[in-house]
């Protein structure tokens, strides 16, 4: 996050964020998206699925992959950077021994 | 299926179906009222409560309506009527659509939800201007969001009218005779959102999601064994979809996408996810939540409707296999009749009612978060932001609920006194325009790198270069103009969705002239967020304003 106004004061940063983990909640969410933007991998009549053609089932499948995967993603992220409460002025974040 | 009663003839007035389908409508009506007294708040007498539900909806709340109002009424009747006659390009994209949707909405919704909670915006305008500081560039956003809008309203009814003619009423050469029912569903409906605000299709929504649910449910498990089975369905729409059109002299339509609209599915998949959440009554569902996880976990469980839009996509290929023959009252054929006549056929009468009342309720819900978006988006974007800046939060409600009752009146005139081709060009072209406001809503939530007039820019070319291609779009059967949103991409050669190619160039065109404003020095508008902002939750301390009135506010547009 950048500002072109000022230098930003450190109270007005973002909560700390793991930002390996941040990565891994992109990939996961991106799978869905890359997936099925590949429309050639899919775009076939067979193996059909008790008579569904591959096209069909093959997308129904990738509803409930994504569900899960925006979920786990869902997960990371509160993981990746948990909630900080604000001060009551709403200008910082409280430290984690406020908190407590 | 024990009560069998014999259906009256197809020509005719479904007595029974219409009975349930009016004890439908009434039932929603008192629920709609009855609305205003849930989760009652001190007064109703603001936006925060009139237009947002005090932004109060949890997890499931959040999903019965955020899913009432995405999966509409026109969706349900004009995917399976491109299914039934166009094939998978023009229909089966709706479902990668609404996957792709939801990992898209996951990543930036929740820093909308934070950093309008933060500061009381209540439409997509408001926060690019308090973030661009620029009321240029949020009347943009705002006339975009407004006029896209309409055309939606407009087609809720266009899906009731489907619904009421394979019932048998609105027939005849009489015209009060002929719209009546239309106009009391939609004078009743702008009642009770004048009154509840958006408390009525919250309610609403639990009614008609459960009623769809249970109609597909019921439909897909027993329509494809009437006809010889899911097989026989896809084997009768592959057959037809082979078939020459006399017209064009090419195929009906696909049944799988050949390799020469690979682009074209993938791209009206991808644009149309983008733009979705770009509208105002999907923010508005989106910001009425009452945390900012609710809408993080509703991207997760919200994919449960695609399955169904699937599933209702199909039973335009079931209804080839069943031979269904959508025939209005007109005499002639009107493939957006072919779910409720696909029922109709069917079902016993009362079945058939409960299916039509699932479709027909479905208009009204999102119709009524729609024209409560529109008119927050006129209240606060061009009432408050240019008329008067001195309006207090009763006054902006007081506007707000008036503006409903317009923009409904005008949806009617819309669909009833025009012809309905108007209402789906102007469609086809809100979905190619709200796109164009995507880099000012989803880029600033990151970012102020770019500069609002390049901002600007990029919006009017992306927009004129949009509608340009669509325009010039010929049907090739009709020789009319916007005859369809798929256009040739420069420079790729391929097929493509005109939103998406329109979008691309926007925001080079952004970029470009962002590095030329910052070459001239010109001046950069206000910011009034903070980086805390975009991560804050419920419980979190709102920003006071300080009542100065919005021209003291933003120093320059």
């Amino acid at each position: 996050m950048e500002s072109t106004l000022s230098a930003t004061p450190h109270h007005h940063d973002a909560p700390p964020a793991n930002t390996g983990l941040l990565v891994v909640a992109g990939i996961l969410v991106a799978i869905p998206i890359v997936a099925l933007m590949l429309v050639g991998t899919y775009a076939k009549d067979g193996p059909r699925l008790a008579g569904f053609p591959f096209f069909i089932w093959y997308q129904f499948l990738w509803v409930i992959i994504c569900s899960a995967l925006t979920y786990a993603a869902y997960r990371v992220v509160l993981k990746a950077r948990p909630h900080r409460p604000m001060n009551p002025e709403g200008t910082e974040f409280l430290d984690e021994e406020d908190v407590r | 299926m024990t009560a069998l009663v014999a259906a009256g003839p197809n020509t005719g007035v479904n007595g029974v179906g219409l009975v349930v389908l009016i004890i439908f409508f009434v039932i929603v009506a008192v629920a709609g009222f009855w609305a205003a007294r849930w989760r009652r708040p001190d007064s109703m007498a603001s936006l925060e409560e009139w237009g947002l539900g005090g932004r109060s909806f949890g997890t499931w709340i959040t999903w019965f309506l955020l899913g009432g109002d995405l999966y509409t009424a026109y969706t349900f009747v004009a995917v399976p009527a491109a299914m039934f006659s166009a094939g998978a390009v023009s229909g089966f994209f709706a479902v990668p659509y609404t996957i792709v949707l939801y990992p898209i909405i996951f990543v930036f919704m929740s820093r909308l939800w934070s950093v309008s909670h933060r500061h009381g915006y209540v439409t997509p305008a408001d926060f690019v201007h308090g973030r661009s500081g620029s009321r240029g560039l949020s009347l943009a956003v705002a006339v975009t969001g407004f006029l896209a809008t309409m055309p939606y309203i407009a087609l809720q009814l266009v899906g009731i009218q489907a619904v009421l003619e394979v019932a048998g009423v609105g027939g005849g050469g009489n015209v009060v005779a002929k719209d009546a029912p239309i106009f009391i569903a939609f004078l009743v409906l702008a009642l009770y959102t004048y009154t509840s605000g958006l408390r009525a299709p919250a309610v609403i929504a639990f009614v008609k999601d459960t009623l769809i649910y249970l109609v597909i449910i019921v439909a897909v498990i027993y329509l494809p064994s009437k006809v010889g089975g899911w097989a026989h369905v896809f084997d009768a729409a592959q057959n037809k979809m082979q078939t020459t059109n006399p017209v064009t002299g090419k195929p009906t339509g696909s049944f799988i996408p050949p390799a020469g609209q690979y682009w074209a599915y993938a791209t009206l998949a991808l644009g149309s996810a983008m733009a979705l959440f770009m509208y105002p009554h999907s923010v508005t569902a989106t910001l009425s939540a009452k945390s900012r996880n609710t809408i993080r976990r509703n991207a997760s469980i919200l994919p449960a409707y695609s399955f169904l839009l699937g599933l209702l996509a199909l039973l335009g290929w079931v209804a080839i296999a069943a031979g269904t023959k959508p025939i209005g009252l007109d005499g002639k054929p009107n493939p957006q009749l072919v779910v409720p006549q696909l029922f109709e056929d069917f079902f016993p009468s009362w079945f058939a009612g409960v299916a039509w009342a699932a479709i027909a309720i479905g208009a009204l819900v999102p119709a009524a978060i729609m024209s409560i978006a529109a008119s927050n988006t006129f209240t606060r974007n061009i009432y408050k932001a240019w008329i008067r800046p001195e309006a207090s939060p009763s006054e902006e409600a007081r506007v707000s609920k008036f503006t409903s009752l317009v923009v409904k009146a005008f949806a009617l005139v819309f669909v009833l006194a025009l012809d309905k081709t108007n209402a789906l060009n102007f469609q086809l072209l809100g979905g190619i325009w709200i796109l164009q406001t995507f880099p000012s809503v989803v880029f600033y939530l990151y970012t102020r790198w770019f500069h609002r007039w390049a901002l600007l820019l990029g919006w009017a070319v992306g927009m004129g270069y949009g509608t340009v291609s669509a325009y010039n779009v010929i049907n090739p059967a009709t020789k009319a103009h916007f005859g369809g949103s798929l256009a040739t991409i420069p420079g790729i050669g391929e097929l493509g969705y005109i939103a998406l190619t329109s979008f691309v160039i926007n925001v080079v065109v952004a970029a470009v002239f962002t590095v030329v404003f910052r070459l001239v020095r010109a001046a950069e508008g206000l910011d009034e967020t903070i980086p805390a902002d975009y991560f804050a939750d419920a419980g979190d301390p709102r920003v006071e304003k300080i009542d100065l009135g919005a021209h003291e506010t933003t120093p320059s547009a």
